[in-house]
């Protein structure tokens, strides 16, 4: 019920679909770490978690109306 | 209904000074704004409007600022729908007016039980009703009133359902959140006090009932009855307040967003036969153009909380803002033939209209709102064959700023044989 993203150094970013309502708020906050289908958000193909932008990725989750996502950096966060 | 009063007329005329807004919405509501919310978004996407005595801010960027800003420079709690001078009283903050983080321990409560999987379940559900409400109007002849028959009847079936509210209850809930409504046409929201307290009342005594008889049910008051927050459970009279907004914002918008798409649909005879040729495969589209083209909210008053700006306007603590998100849906910025009914356009293309807001207020009964209109448009423009509205008729628009709802809608279609609905 979640689709969820590892990185090489522990960072996860996980999205439940439990909640996820396909707003698009975190594609907003995160420009090009989502993509929608389906009225829901996956964390976009080929994103490379370790490298990507923490800080965005962090902005998503807050921005988040439906509460849907967690992002929990690894190794040095 | 004139769509131009004359003092709108001498405002547009005078371009020597500051512009100034010419929709009147109190005085001068016109049944189609286009036009004139045209006029403001061109010449003062925000400005002062002596008129709403508050801040109207209507372009798409303008209105988007404001929900993208409303935890950090904004406050809900002197009411979106009606410009208060006071805060609410605290039990009464919920929703669009609670702030974080009340706010945001409330919408928790909510966020599964109208989660886009949830709300796919009600499906069945949802065109069982629909075909329940069209085996009724077609028994009973040729004519009915597609707001009271049909529009009220299916957001009001949904809602109950959700909430597991008793079917004894349904109607007088359904007139209560009408009153609502109403109630924001002298912008002070004085005029149905008395029976919406009694609601009120009843609604914190049916709390007080589900709490003695225990947590024996797993329908959602019952849920809010025993929802904890940091081991507190909520207020009486908050959960009353909750349980009261979900009924009023269920009942009220979806209905008006279904009646509003049917008549936008009914007067565009080409729109409608593209719909009739593929309802199927055009019900979705059809859905967000009605709520872009006329959504059941015209605009919210909102009140700053911290300075700030908006598109470069400075705002002060105290000053009321009033976001017109009909005519942030028609911004040619954003949408191509903006004025247009236009069934099919590309959505996965377009950026959203702002029909269900932005930000940590975005509409929280988007799925459901999505749902209901999705079955009952595809199943009422499936049943009747020749559907139209009736000719000559009245169609009133409800009075006052902060909706957009047509309060009757009567329609004739042509006899059915009997065995042949179907």
């Amino acid at each position: 019920m979640s689709a969820v993203l590892r990185g090489a150094d522990g960072t996860r970013l996980s999205v439940d679909h439990g909640l996820c309502s396909g707003t698009g708020h975190c594609q907003e906050a995160a420009p090009g770490a989502f993509r929608l289908a389906d009225r829901r958000a996956w964390p976009a193909e080929g994103l490379d978690l370790a490298a990507a932008d923490h800080a965005g990725l962090r902005r998503a989750a807050d921005a988040c109306p439906w509460y849907a996502i967690t992002f929990t950096p690894g190794g040095n966060g | 209904m004139p769509e131009m009063t004359p003092e709108a007329t001498r405002g547009a005329a005078d371009q020597a000074g500051p512009a100034v807004p010419v929709f009147k919405p109190y005085t001068a509501k016109a049944d189609f704004p286009w036009e004139e919310l045209a006029r403001d978004r061109s010449r003062c996407p925000v400005a002062h409007s002596e008129h709403l005595d508050a801040v109207q801010i209507s372009s798409y960027a303008g209105v988007k600022e404001v929900m993208n800003k409303v935890a950090e420079a904004f406050t809900g709690t002197y009411s979106t729908l009606w410009p208060l001078t006071e805060p609410l009283p605290v039990d009464q903050q919920v929703f669009p007016s609670a702030d974080p983080p009340r706010h945001t321990r409330q919408r928790k409560l909510f966020v599964k039980a109208l989660s886009a999987s949830r709300i796919a379940h009600m499906r069945p559900f949802s065109e069982r009703l629909a075909e329940r409400l069209l085996d009724g109007i077609l028994a009973r002849g040729t004519g009915f009133d597609l707001v009271t028959a049909y529009s009220r009847r299916i957001s009001e079936g949904h809602i109950a359902e959700l909430l597991g509210l008793p079917e004894e209850l349904r109607e007088r809930f359904m007139y209560l959140s009408t009153l609502t409504e109403l109630s924001t046409a002298d912008g002070k929201g004085m005029g149905y006090r008395a029976e919406l307290d009694e609601w009120q009342a009843q609604l914190a005594g049916m709390v007080r009932e589900r709490r003695a008889a225990g947590e024996d049910s797993d329908d959602l008051i019952t849920r809010l009855c025993f929802a904890e927050d940091e081991g507190d459970r909520l207020s009486e009279l908050e959960v009353a307040s909750l349980i009261r907004a979900m009924i009023r914002a269920g009942n009220t918008t979806s209905a008006a967003a279904l009646t509003n798409t049917v008549a936008a649909l009914e007067r565009h005879p080409e729109q409608k036969a593209k719909y009739l040729a593929d309802i199927e495969g055009l019900t979705p589209s059809l859905v967000e153009e009605g709520l872009r083209y006329d959504g059941p909210a015209l605009g919210l008053w909102r009140r700053c909380a911290r300075e700030t700006t908006v598109q470069g306007y400075p705002l002060t603590p105290g000053d009321r803002v009033f976001t017109v998100t009909a005519a942030a849906n028609h911004d040619p910025e954003v949408y191509d033939r903006p004025d247009e009914f236009l069934i099919d356009r590309d959505w996965k293309e377009l950026p959203p209209h702002l029909t269900f807001g932005w930000g940590i207020h975005h509409c929280i009964g988007v799925n459901l709102a999505r749902l209901e209109l999705e079955t009952s448009l595809a199943a009422l423009y499936r049943r009747l064959p020749g559907l139209r509205l009736e000719p000559g008729a009245e169609i009133p628009q409800v009075p006052g700023p902060v909706f957009r709802n047509w309060l009757s809608l009567p329609m004739v279609f042509d006899p059915v044989s009997t065995g042949a609905g179907r």
